[in-house]
C-alpha cells in the first residue's frame, strides 16, 4: 500500500488556496458577519456581571458578580411575570405550531397550481406587516364602538365586548395575531419539504387503493416528521421570548394581570423613564432566558433522538 | 477563458461584499472629522469641530444636541436667527433624529462613544450620574470665568441653585425652568347651554350632577360620554386631598411625583376611587379612556364631534379645540374653562407644576471644543437683552414696544400655535426654547392669546403652584426605578379593578389592596423619597 505523505500546515494552506480559493472567498463575507455580529458580541454578556456604565465601558465598569441575577431571582414579582411569560409562550407554541403544518398539508392537496400559489402568497403577506400596524388593525376590528366584530355581536342583541381591555381575551388575541402574521410564512418550510417527497410513493399508494386522507397520514406526514421535529425544537428555543413589541402595544391596565411578562418588567426596570438605564439587569435576564432556552432545546433534542430517532442535531 | 471570467467576477463580488461589510465597522472619533465618506457624514455632524467651515472666522460658535422635536420648533421660530446675531454666537442645532425616551436612550450611547457635541440636553439623572463619572464638565468654574449673569442669577435664586448643584457640590448641568401652568378643566359651553346647565360646578358632587345631566341630555348620541380624556384618567386627586405632598414638617406623603401622584393612605383616596366607580357605572366617563385603550386621536375626534363635553387637560388645549371645532366644523362649537373644584374640606384646591424640567438639563461634555461659546451664549440668555428677546421676541417682528414700556403682541397666538412644523412661526414660546434662562410667568401668559390669557392668569394665580422637587442619588434612583417597575402596574391594575367593579370596594378588599401595594414597594419608595428630600434640606 502506498503511504500518503503528510502535508505541513503551510502546504495545507497552499493546497486549499490553490484548489478551493474561490470557495473560501465566497465563504469569507458570511464568516465575517458571523464572527463580527454574532460571536464577538457574545463577549458583551460580561456586562451582566457588572454595574455597567456606557461612559466607563466594559473595562471601566464596576464588577458586581451575580448580584444582577440575584436581584432578578429573589424578586417575588419576577415569578409572577415568569408565569405569565411561560403561559403566553406555551399557548402560543401549542396553538400556533400545528397550524402551518395543517395549512401546508391542505395546500398540498389543492390541484389548481395558480390558485395554490395565490393562496400561499396571500397567506404570508401579513408576515411583512409591522407589529404596530397589525395591532392597530386588530384594535379596529374588535373596537367596542365601531369594530366589525362588535357590530356583528350587537346585531344578535348582545352588548359590545371590550376585547382589548378584558384580561381573559389578552392571550387569545395575542395568539390569534401571532398565528395570522406567521402561519403563511412558517408554512413555506413544510411546503418546500413536501416538494421533495418522492411522487412514486403517492402513485404506489394510489395503486394500492389508498385514498387522499390515507396518503396524507401515511406518506406526507411521516415524510415531514424530521422537519416538524426540527422546527419544534427551534421554536422551543424561543419559548421565553414573547414578542415584547406586541405585548407593549396590546397591554393596558385592565390586562396587566396576564400581560405583564418578563420582558416588559425588565424593560420598565432597565429603561424606566423615571430612573437611570440599567443595561446590566437587561443583559442578566437575557442570559438567563438563553440558558433556559438552551437547556430546553438540548433536552428536547435528546428526547427526540431517543424516542423518535429524529433530532435537530 | 470563460472559467477565468467567472472566477474574476466571483472574486470581485466577494471583495465588494467584504468592503461593504467592513464599511459599517469603520469610524473612530478622530477619523470622522476629516473623512469625506458619506457613511461618516452622519456621525461628523455631531462633532463640534465639524461646524460649518464657512462661518465667520473668529466668531463664537457651538453645536447643540436636543430632541428632534425641539430642534424643529427652534428652527421654525422667526427670531431664532436674530438670537444668534444679537448674542454673537452661532449655534449649529444637531439633528438627533430622536424624541422622547428614545432620545435619552441615545444620549447614553453617545456618552459612551464620546460623540456628543459641544452641548446637549439630557435628563437631570444623566447629568448628575455621568457628570460624577467625568463625562460632563463642571460648569462652576466656567460660570465664574465666562458667565457673570448666570452666576448672579444662581446666587440670587437658592431654589434654582439647589436644583442644579449635585451632591458633590458641582454643577454638571443647568436646568430649564418651566413657566407655571397646569391642566385646566374645559367644556363645551354650547352643550352646557343646550342641557340647561346654567352654573358651573364648584364641587366634585356638583360636577357629578353636571355629568349626569349631560348624560341624560345626550343619551341618544352614539358613543357619548360626558367626561372624556387621554392618558391617566385619575384626575382631581387634589380635590380629594389625596395627592402626594410634602407637609410643613417636611414629611413626604405618598409616592412623590411633584404633587401629581397619589397618597393611597390619605383619607380621600378611597373616596376618589369610589367616585370613579360611580362615574364608570353610570357611564359618565369614557370607559375606553379608563381602561387605557383610547388613543389621543380618538379623544380629539370625540371632543370635536360631540361625543364628549368635558375634559381636564393641558392648558393650551381649549384653544386648540376651539380653533379646530368651530365655527367651520360646527357653528355652535364653543369651549370654555371652568374653575377648579373645591377640596373635600371646602378649601381651594391647588395643582402643581415642577419648577425645573427634569428632562431638560443643558450639559457640556468633557470632549467639547467650544466651551466658551456655550457659556457666552448662556450668559447672554441671562442678560437683560437676552431676557427681553426670550420674553418678547424681536421688537417690530413679534411684539411692538409701547411708550409706557409694555409690549403689544403682533402675532396672533391662536394662528401661530396651530401652524404645522416647518412653517415660520411668529409666536413667542418660552416653553419651546430649549435653553436655560429665567422664566417670567406674567410675560409668558401675556404671550398667549386673549382667551388663554384670561383664564391663565386667573386660573394659575388661584389654583397653581410650583411643587417642591426631589433630587435622587444614583443608588436611590436605581432602587426607586426597580420598585416603580412593579408598583405602577400593580397600582393601575388594582385601582382599575375597583373602578370597573370587578372588585367590590369594602374594608376587606381595600385592606387587601393596601397590602398588595405594600408588597409592591409603596412604603419603600416613600422612604426613599423622604431620605432624598431630607438630604436636600
Amino acid at each position: 500500500m502506498k503511504k500518503i505523505a503528510k502535508r505541513t500546515l503551510r502546504q495545507n494552506v497552499k493546497w486549499e488556496f490553490h484548489n478551493c480559493g474561490l470557495l473560501w472567498a465566497i465563504l469569507l463575507p458570511g464568516l465575517l458577519v458571523l464572527i463580527l455580529f454574532k460571536i464577538a458580541p457574545l463577549f458583551g454578556l460580561v456586562i451582566a456581571f457588572q454595574k455597567f456604565s456606557t461612559f466607563k465601558g466594559i473595562f471601566g465598569s464596576e464588577w458586581v458578580g451575580l448580584s444582577n441575577f440575584k436581584q432578578i431571582l429573589t424578586d417575588a414579582y419576577t415569578w409572577k411575570v415568569l408565569k405569565n411569560t411561560i403561559m403566553l409562550a406555551f399557548w402560543t407554541l401549542i396553538i400556533s405550531f400545528p397550524i402551518p403544518v395543517i395549512f401546508a398539508l391542505l395546500l398540498n392537496e389543492i390541484k389548481g397550481r395558480r390558485y395554490k400559489k395565490t393562496v400561499q402568497s396571500v397567506s404570508f403577506f401579513p408576515y411583512f406587516i409591522s407589529v404596530a400596524v397589525a395591532v392597530n388593525i386588530l384594535s379596529g376590528l374588535v373596537s367596542p364602538s365601531n369594530g366589525i366584530i362588535n357590530i356583528i355581536i350587537n346585531y344578535f342583541g348582545v352588548e359590545s365586548i371590550h376585547f382589548m381591555a378584558e384580561k381573559a381575551w389578552f392571550r387569545p388575541l395575542y395568539i390569534f395575531l401571532h398565528v395570522w402574521q406567521n402561519f403563511g410564512y412558517s408554512a413555506i418550510v413544510y411546503i418546500s419539504a413536501m416538494a421533495g417527497i418522492d411522487p412514486g410513493l403517492y402513485e404506489a399508494a394510489s395503486i394500492d387503493g389508498a385514498g387522499r386522507w390515507k396518503r396524507v397520514i401515511k406518506i406526507t406526514l411521516p415524510s415531514l416528521m424530521p422537519i416538524i421535529i426540527t422546527m419544534f425544537i427551534v421554536n422551543l428555543g424561543s419559548i421565553l421570548s414573547v414578542d415584547i413589541n406586541k405585548v407593549l402595544l396590546m397591554q393596558n391596565p385592565s390586562t396587566y394581570e396576564v400581560s405583564d411578562v418578563l420582558q416588559t418588567y425588565v424593560y420598565r426596570m432597565a429603561f424606566g423613564s423615571a430612573g437611570f438605564p440599567q443595561y446590566s439587569l437587561g443583559t442578566a435576564l437575557g442570559l438567563l432566558q438563553s440558558l433556559i432556552a438552551f437547556a430546553l432545546v438540548m433536552i428536547t433534542n435528546w428526547l427526540s433522538n431517543k424516542v423518535a430517532d429524529a433530532g435537530a442535531f | 477563458m470563460r472559467k477565468k471570467v467567472n472566477k474574476f467576477i466571483t472574486s470581485a463580488l466577494c471583495i465588494c461584499m467584504l468592503l461593504s461589510l467592513l464599511a459599517g465597522c469603520t469610524g473612530g472619533t478622530n477619523n470622522s472629522v476629516d473623512s469625506p465618506d458619506s457613511a461618516q457624514d452622519t456621525k461628523s455632524s455631531l462633532k463640534s469641530s465639524d461646524l460649518a467651515q464657512d462661518k465667520e472666522a473668529g466668531s463664537l460658535q457651538f453645536s447643540y444636541l436636543m430632541p428632534n422635536r425641539y430642534q424643529l420648533w427652534m428652527e421654525d421660530l422667526s427670531y431664532w436667527e436674530d438670537m444668534q446675531k444679537l448674542s454673537k454666537v452661532t449655534i449649529d442645532l444637531v439633528d438627533s433624529g430622536e424624541s422622547d425616551n428614545s432620545y435619552y436612550q441615545s444620549i447614553d450611547l453617545l456618552v459612551g462613544s464620546g460623540d456628543l457635541p459641544d452641548a446637549a440636553i439630557v435628563r437631570q439623572s444623566q447629568a448628575s450620574v455621568y457628570g460624577a463619572q467625568g463625562a460632563f464638565k463642571d460648569l462652576q468654574p466656567l460660570i465664574e470665568e465666562y458667565a457673570p449673569n448666570v452666576k448672579a442669577y444662581i446666587e440670587a435664586n437658592p431654589d434654582y441653585a439647589k436644583m442644579v448643584t449635585s451632591s458633590d457640590r458641582k454643577i454638571y448641568g443647568l436646568g430649564i425652568e418651566n413657566p407655571l401652568y397646569t391642566n385646566v378643566t374645559f367644556y363645551r359651553s354650547d352643550h352646557f347651554e343646550k342641557a340647561d346647565i346654567t352654573a358651573n360646578p364648584t364641587t366634585i358632587a356638583e360636577f357629578t350632577d353636571t355629568l349626569r345631566t349631560l348624560r341624560i341630555y345626550y343619551d341618544d348620541v352614539q358613543g357619548y360620554y360626558p367626561w372624556i380624556g387621554r392618558e391617566n384618567y385619575l384626575h382631581y386627586a387634589e380635590c380629594f386631598e389625596s395627592n402626594d405632598s410634602i407637609d410643613e414638617s417636611g414629611t413626604v406623603h405618598g409616592i412623590y411625583n411633584g404633587g401629581t401622584g397619589y397618597d393611597i393612605y390619605a383619607k380621600g383616596f378611597q373616596d376618589m376611587i369610589e367616585w370613579y366607580h360611580t362615574l364608570y357605572e353610570e357611564k359618565l366617563i369614557d370607559p375606553e379612556w379608563v381602561m387605557g385603550t383610547a388613543t389621543e386621536e380618538e379623544w380629539q375626534t370625540k371632543m370635536l364631534t360631540g361625543q364628549g363635553s368635558v375634559c381636564d387637560d393641558f392648558f393650551s388645549r381649549p384653544t386648540w379645540f376651539a380653533s379646530n371645532g368651530g365655527p367651520e366644523n360646527d357653528p355652535d362649537y364653543a369651549i370654555d374653562v371652568m374653575d377648579l373644584f373645591q377640596t373635600n374640606s371646602g378649601d381651594t384646591a391647588c395643582r402643581y407644576q415642577n419648577y425645573i424640567n427634569l428632562d431638560r438639563y443643558l450639559v457640556i461634555p468633557e470632549t467639547a471644543e467650544n466651551t466658551e461659546a456655550v457659556m457666552r451664549f448662556l450668559d447672554w440668555l441671562f442678560s437683560d437683552e437676552g431676557l427681553e428677546v426670550m420674553h418678547y421676541g424681536i421688537d417690530g417682528i413679534n411684539t411692538e414696544k409701547q411708550e409706557d414700556g409694555t409690549y403689544k403682541w403682533i402675532a396672533e397666538f391662536a394662528v401661530e400655535a396651530i401652524k404645522p412644523v416647518g412653517e415660520e412661526n411668529y409666536g413667542v414660546y418660552q416653553d419651546r426654547l430649549t435653553f436655560p434662562y429665567p422664566v417670567d410667568n406674567e410675560t409668558y401668559y401675556e404671550s398667549l392669546d386673549a382667551k388663554v390669557q384670561e383664564y391663565c392668569s386667573d386660573y394659575f394665580g388661584k389654583y397653581a403652584s410650583y411643587a417642591s422637587q426631589i433630587i435622587y442619588t444614583e443608588a436611590q434612583q436605581e432602587e426607586r426605578s426597580n420598585l416603580l417597575a412593579k408598583y405602577d402596574t400593580e397600582f393601575a391594575a388594582g385601582v382599575l379593578s375597583f373602578v370597573k367593579g370587578e372588585t367590590e370596594i369594602n374594608d376587606t378588599n381595600w385592606q387587601a389592596f393596601l397590602d398588595k401595594m405594600e408588597n409592591a414597594g409603596y412604603s419603600k419608595i416613600n422612604a426613599i423619597d423622604q431620605e432624598a428630600y431630607d438630604a436636600m434640606k
